[in-house]
């Protein structure tokens, strides 16, 4: 179970409010030490474009947060984004994901993840040994604290 | 008499070099040659990197976020060897999918 930290959760929260406005979704990267496997310390906004029903980040922005990682010994440990109503893990999260990985967590936030119990509704999604994206519960996976 | 130069230390005309790939905090040394077509090296280090979907997806960058190799935004392939990318020996680049994006729709 990987551990999220109240700062890197309220950091989110505040970028999904922040820059969606309740009407545009939004992505964030949890991210953590490479040699902490199990913990989430910070969320890391990208420059994406976005509408009301999808999101793109920017490949540039992308290309450098790699290198920014890899300088850092930072790593990405799950992708959250925001939809607009019920979280699910939409054709396009399944194509569109940042890591192709098995075991690679998409939390998917529903409306616009304005309400601060929205992990109550949340969608969670782990990339099984084939590829595919399979529902996993919240608390087999992540906790907060 | 100064010792002949081998090929393989003649930085011009090297058989082969290695590169470093990272992806997600993970890297990889890649071991290329210059007339090897970046599809080849493309498919090597997503096999290193044990990424399971996707792969045609994804792509090879330079630092300056110049892409090597993979399919293009507008979904044509890059058809090119190591030398035609000018990709360097010990030269770090980045392995990400292409196009990154989500949503309802």
């Amino acid at each position: 179970v990987i551990t999220v930290s109240a700062d890197a959760w309220s950091s989110a929260l505040t970028s999904f409010r922040s820059c969606g406005h309740g009407r545009l979704e939004c992505v964030v990267y949890l991210v953590g030490p490479v040699d902490s496997p199990e913990t989430i310390t910070n969320a890391v906004h990208p420059v994406h474009a976005s509408s009301a029903r999808h999101y793109e980040v920017d490949g540039a922005w992308l290309t450098q947060f790699w290198l920014d990682l890899r300088a850092d010994r930072t790593t990405v440990k799950t992708q959250v984004h925001t939809h607009g109503g019920r979280a699910s893990h939409s054709k396009r999260d399944d194509d569109g994901a940042l890591v192709y990985r098995p075991g690679f967590l998409s939390l998917v936030l529903p409306g616009f993840g304005l309400d601060d119990n929205c992990l109550d509704g949340a969608f969670l999604a782990e990339l099984d040994d084939e590829g595919i994206w399979q529902e996993v519960a919240l608390t087999e996976r992540l906790q907060w604290t | 008499m100064e010792p002949e130069k081998s090929m393989t230390e003649n930085h011009g005309t090297r058989e082969h070099f290695e590169v470093v790939v990272t992806f997600n905090a993970s890297e990889e040394e890649l071991g290329v040659r210059p007339a090897e077509q970046v599809s080849k090296m493309l498919e090597a280090v997503i096999a290193k990197f044990h990424l399971t979907s996707q792969p045609h997806q994804m792509g090879l960058f330079t630092s300056s976020n110049i892409q090597v190799a993979g399919r293009l935004p507008n979904g044509q392939d890059l058809h090119q060897t190591v030398e035609e990318a000018k990709i360097e020996p010990e030269q770090v680049l980045v392995l990400r999918q292409v196009v990154v994006s989500g949503g309802r729709q």
